[in-house]
């Protein structure tokens, strides 16, 4: 049902108390003339409630209040010591404390759901076949057929390896890889090219390589170090836009859905930011931004590192804003961030650590080295001002 | 009781700050709440499933108590639809957080602070208006555009966790 503006205002007042008596009544009347009214009354007080609670959720201190309760049974405990110590039967009672502490303890344990903990990424992905089978890749070693007859090698330590793989019909079949958000995983195409693929990333390539180009589709983030072959280019296509390789190490990042990013570390590539675009080369150190509304492309010199350590394990930060840095958490924890304060997003931070550590430490990091502030709630990192 | 004290003591606080309409003061009832249970052995008796509404109801009760008798009659043309907006808050209550958060996030800057200064704060409208220096008027507007901008998936996530209560008694 729709209500007007006018009516939506007033129970809204209704709601936070803010009416007179006789305009009070008048809602109250409202809503008790129909069912329809009172749903939708109903339905715009729960949205006023959930939104209330959910706020204010957010901003109880829960340890804090923990703690106050703590001390408050400890001085009661206490007291019953030294009442204890006065009757001489000390050990009597601190033993019936002891039960009586910890007896409703084991009871509610079983209640009680655990806390939720974050947790850092870890290897792991999905391998789909050309027959649409899907391959969880979490147990130690297997070996997969493919349909074509080629052998594939799995191993959830050292990765994927189609080099090895026999070799079947030269027919064209597409296998893809796939991570999920907080998984990472490395692969080794038919032709010896080896790929690192980031949290929540997919790469489509063929079993066997064929023909006059290697080519492979991206999204996500991916590190490739490829095998030269002068006579086969390699390419790697992620929507519209297309990197040609010729023997080279680089990092693709298509994270972001209006650009997308290559940096090169080694060797050399050309870029075209469509089909039809000018093919323009990188040097070693380049950083390439292509804007995929304008189809811009901008070429500057960088320290790669900060774009490529993730492949080592490594999270390295330089200058970078926190609101680019809690996207890459976010994909590697697994968790939701919230800026409490939109200004926190522009707050930059330079940083070198380990991408398997704890994100608590993680966190405490840039806390003391920034103005911004750190709660987490359960699978949610809120972020406030200092 | 820790463990108690963890799962419930935020729902419980809201809960009753729902009707005090005071943070510092729904933390104290509850706190006491918790303190009672733990010296009366109360928790020896409580049982798992009765455990949740025996909670909700007691806390309800002992906010009532503090509450001027005015502002009792104010929500008891509604406590039913209270007692269940919360059940179907509580059990998908990670989403809605979630959900709400993200939704405000999105609010801009201006509306955002109303929303805060109001269902967070709980200050009345006047109070907020001197806060940040604009007219009621501005707060209103801003209030009721917000709160329509306010989509909840959750909305109808909670009506299918209740069938889903209901088909498990």
């Amino acid at each position: 049902m729709k209500i007007s503006d006018q009516q939506y205002s007033l129970i809204l007042d209704y709601i936070s108390g803010e009416l007179e008596e006789q305009a009070r009544n008048d809602v109250e009347l409202w809503i008790k003339s129909s069912d329809e009214n009172k749903r939708a009354y109903h339905k715009v007080l729960k949205k006023t409630l959930y939104t209330q609670w959910s706020l204010k959720d957010v901003s109880i201190n829960q340890d804090l209040e923990l703690k106050k309760f703590e001390r408050r049974l400890h001085a009661k405990t206490r007291f019953l010591s030294y009442a204890a110590v006065a009757a001489s039967i000390l050990i009597l009672i601190s033993v019936s404390v002891s039960i009586l502490l910890d007896h409703p303890k084991s009871e509610l344990d079983r209640i009680v759901a655990e806390n939720t903990t974050i947790s850092p990424g870890e290897r792991g992905a999905e391998l789909i076949l050309s027959t649409g089978e899907i391959i969880d890749i979490n147990t130690s070693k297997s070996q997969v057929k493919e349909s074509n007859g080629s052998v594939i090698q799995i191993d959830s330590v050292s990765g994927i390896d189609y080099k090895s793989a026999s070799i079947g019909s030269t027919k064209q079949i597409y296998n893809t890889l796939k991570t999920a958000r907080g998984r990472e995983f490395n692969i080794i195409l038919s032709d010896g090219t080896k790929v690192w693929l980031n949290a929540e990333s997919e790469l489509r390539y063929p079993v066997q390589f064929a023909g006059d180009t290697r080519q492979v589709y991206l999204k996500g983030e991916g590190y490739f170090d490829v095998k030269s072959d002068k006579d086969i280019p390699f390419l790697v296509n992620s929507g519209g836009h297309q990197v040609k390789v010729y023997g080279t190490q680089f990092c693709v990042n298509t994270y972001d859905e209006a650009y997308i990013q290559t940096v090169l570390v080694e060797g050399s590539i050309g870029l075209k930011s469509s089909a039809i675009a000018k093919e323009s080369r990188l040097k070693p150190g380049d950083l390439a931004v292509v804007d995929l509304i304008t189809g811009d492309l901008d070429i500057k010199q960088v320290n790669v590192r900060p774009y490529v350590a993730w492949k080592d394990g490594d999270f390295v930060f330089e200058d970078e804003n926190l609101e680019s840095i809690m996207r890459r958490l976010e994909r590697w924890y697994d968790v939701k961030v919230f800026f409490m304060n939109p200004e926190t997003k522009f707050f930059r931070f330079t940083g070198d650590m380990k991408r398997y550590s704890r994100v608590e430490d993680l966190l405490y990091f840039i806390e003391e080295t920034s103005n911004a502030k750190f709660e987490i709630k359960d699978n949610a990192i809120l972020i406030m001002k200092k | 009781m820790t463990l108690l004290f963890k799962k419930y003591f935020k729902s419980l606080t809201l809960w009753a700050d729902t009707f005090l309409n005071d943070m510092d003061l729904a933390k104290d009832v509850v706190q006491d709440f918790f303190y009672a249970i733990w010296r009366n052995k109360a928790y020896q008796s409580l049982h798992h499933e009765k455990l949740a509404s025996y909670l909700f109801v007691s806390v309800k009760n002992l906010s009532f108590k503090k509450l001027a008798k005015k502002d009792v009659l104010r929500y008891s043309m509604d406590i039913e639809y209270f007692d269940q907006v919360s059940e179907d808050f509580e059990s998908n209550k990670e989403a809605i957080v979630v959900e709400i958060m993200k939704e405000i996030e999105n609010l801009p800057e201006k509306s955002r602070e109303v929303v805060k200064c109001i269902y967070l704060k709980g200050m009345k409208y006047q109070e907020a208006a001197e806060e940040l220096g604009v007219s009621v008027s501005t707060i209103k507007t801003h209030l009721v555009r917000s709160m329509k901008a306010l989509r909840l998936k959750s909305e109808h996530l909670g009506d299918f966790f209740l069938l889903c209560f209901f088909q498990n008694k």
